[in-house]
């Protein structure tokens, strides 16, 4: 190793796929990130256990589909803090440092975690599907002359889904920008849960906007993807721009500040 | 090896470091050396791709630090020890790293080893870390892909000082099996003792670099002398009609001279010398002075700093009387 120059035959890029597995375990090391984890894990499995036993309680009627309407949307604002959490802590902590000396490819590490992100969401979608399925089977054996399966695989497999990684992919891109925790994770919720009513009242005051509010209701644009693709053009323009506006704006500020961050 | 040339970074109208250019050699330890401030932090973080350089380029082994496939396996960095989750355990931050660099779990194990981390303490949190073990762990970190160069800020920064001697054994012999190492420090006693070579630094410029001797010889003015005799106030009479600058110190007395030039005034006096030796030019005079013009409690005449890459110049100035330095090393005073 004496040589003036670096003998690079041993060495290749690092691969995406390993820096997926290192963020991945970067999201349940510490403490903070496995109670996160936990907590929504447990979150999502007490709230279909509620139902469970209301429904047994009053004798009524019940299907797989019914165990997961008013928890996914709890998993919605719940699952976009985990990606969140992947961006910001990096910078709170201040170990971007250390993950960007290894990685120079600033845009490389960023793909990882926005893949990780979108397991993670993934994955209480998966874990929300098979809490219902036990819940459902239990209520089956408890009363089976009131309980259907009615699976809506539209929703199981592309509507739930769909509808969870858009909504982690917004957490994560107001994280981009602005690579700080309660920054994001507040306008997250604030925009998540707030911007009808508030577009509504800008529309009041300014009736010219009002147009405009169906291509920015972010809620109910992702939200109507739950129910699967749109049918319509003006749907699916209503949807893009959304996403435009919300997402791929935040997400390319957010990584043309990352790229250019000075990182301390 | 790692190249800078023509390196600046400024920050609106401030420039941290200003047309900066030196050369770290394989099998050398390279010590840069300055104020707080100076611009060392500045420098390395541009060379691991880090800060964006305003202009001036860096190369290690003839490439940009961001064009190194997997660059933690050939350049080990530590920048600051306090930069990594606190939630982890340290073990835990080198199995991440470990990971990244795509190296197998064991090697963990064998850093944490060399670096003398307890199986116990390697599983607390960083939080609960003093700082002399997190530069240990970050050692252990810059350590973990056996990279043939490395890139330390301040890494005996906390370390006690069986520590630093450790640390000190380990560079030798990194540097020995034909490693780079270039590592900072504000405190000239620590990179005197390892870096085979230094680069001082001062105001984002470089004012001096070479080898110790090199760094000494072109610092002629600054050199002292130690004296006692049986008459120090003759004697101090005699060389301050020399013209040369003489103060108390112990039981004899400091000149701002030569041990000749102080022997033959001692002759010419007729006052008998009990003990003379040289104060040794202090490396550390040389360096307050170098680097006055930045210092935050200097005081006095200062020199201007040097354009880059300048050497000594054949006369430096003085310091005055009372000038703060302490006491420099007294001769083979370490080994």
């Amino acid at each position: 190793m004496s040589t003036a120059t670096l003998d690079l035959s041993g060495t290749r890029p690092t691969p995406l796929r390993r820096l997926v597995l290192v963020e991945l375990r970067k999201s349940y090391d510490t403490r903070a990130g496995f109670w996160l984890l936990f907590t929504i894990a447990l979150l999502i499995t007490l709230i279909e256990l509620v139902t469970l036993i209301a429904v047994n309680a009053q004798d009524a009627l019940m299907d797989f589909t019914a165990f997961t309407g008013s928890v996914f949307f709890v998993c919605l604002v719940l699952a976009p803090l985990l990606g969140i959490m992947l961006v910001t802590t990096e910078w709170s902590q201040r170990s971007a440092m250390v993950t960007f000396a290894l990685e120079p490819e600033r845009l490389k590490v960023l793909a990882a975690k926005l893949v990780t992100a979108v397991l993670l969401g993934l994955a209480t979608v998966v874990l929300m599907f098979a809490v219902a399925t036990v819940c459902t089977a239990i209520c089956e054996v408890l009363q089976p002359e009131l309980t259907q399966w009615a699976v809506e695989w539209q929703f199981l497999l592309v509507g739930a889904p769909l509808t969870l990684t858009v909504t982690m992919l917004f957490g994560f891109a107001l994280a981009c920008l602005f690579l700080n925790t309660p920054a994001s994770i507040v306008s997250f919720l604030l925009i998540w849960l707030t911007s009808l009513p508030v577009l509504g009242v800008i529309a009041g005051l300014i009736p010219a906007f009002e147009d405009a509010v169906p291509w920015l209701a972010v809620q109910i644009n992702v939200l109507e993807l739950s129910d699967g693709f749109p049918g319509s053009a003006s749907e699916w323009g209503q949807l893009l721009v959304t996403l435009l506006v919300w997402i791929v704006v935040p997400l390319g500020l957010g990584a043309w500040r990352i790229l250019r961050a000075e990182v301390k | 090896m790692i190249a800078v040339e023509r390196l600046t970074k400024s920050y609106g109208g401030f420039t941290a470091v200003d047309d900066v250019s030196f050369v770290c050699h394989p099998g050398r330890v390279t010590g840069f050396l300055g104020p707080n401030g100076a611009g060392k932090t500045t420098t390395m973080r541009v060379m691991v791709g880090l800060t964006p350089a305003t202009s001036g380029e860096v190369t290690i082994g003839g490439l940009r630090y961001r064009d190194i496939p997997n660059p933690g396996r050939h350049v080990g960095v530590l920048l600051d020890a306090s930069a990594q989750h606190d939630g982890r355990s340290g073990r835990e931050i080198l199995a991440l790293g470990a990971q990244t660099m795509g190296l197998p779990a064991a090697r963990v194990d064998e850093m944490l080893e060399l670096v003398g981390l307890s199986r116990e303490e390697s599983r607390r949190r960083l939080r609960n870390y003093s700082l002399g073990m997190k530069q240990r762990l970050g050692i252990a970190h810059a350590l973990l892909g056996d990279p043939s160069v490395l890139i330390l800020d301040e890494p005996a920064n906390g370390l006690d000082p069986a520590g630093i001697r450790w640390m000190r054994g380990l560079l030798k012999g990194y540097a020995a099996r034909g490693g780079t190492v270039l590592l900072s420090s504000h405190l000239l006693n620590e990179v005197e003792l390892i870096a085979d070579e230094m680069i001082l630094i001062g105001h984002g410029r470089i004012v001096a670099q070479g080898d110790k001797k090199t760094l000494l010889a072109g610092a002629q003015g600054a050199a002292t002398a130690l004296v006692t005799s049986l008459d120090n106030a003759a004697l101090a009479t005699a060389l301050a009609q020399r013209g040369l600058l003489v103060e108390p110190m112990g039981e004899g007395l400091r000149v701002n001279a030569p041990t000749d030039e102080v022997g033959r005034a001692a002759l010419a006096a007729g006052v008998v010398l009990t003990d003379l030796r040289s104060g040794g030019v202090g490396l550390e005079d040389l360096f307050l002075e170098l680097t006055s013009a930045t210092q935050r409690d200097a005081r006095g005449a200062v020199p201007p700093p040097m354009p880059h890459g300048a050497h000594l110049p054949p006369v430096a100035p003085m310091p005055p009387v009372d000038h703060p330095s302490p006491p420099s090393h007294p001769h083979g005073g370490h080994r």
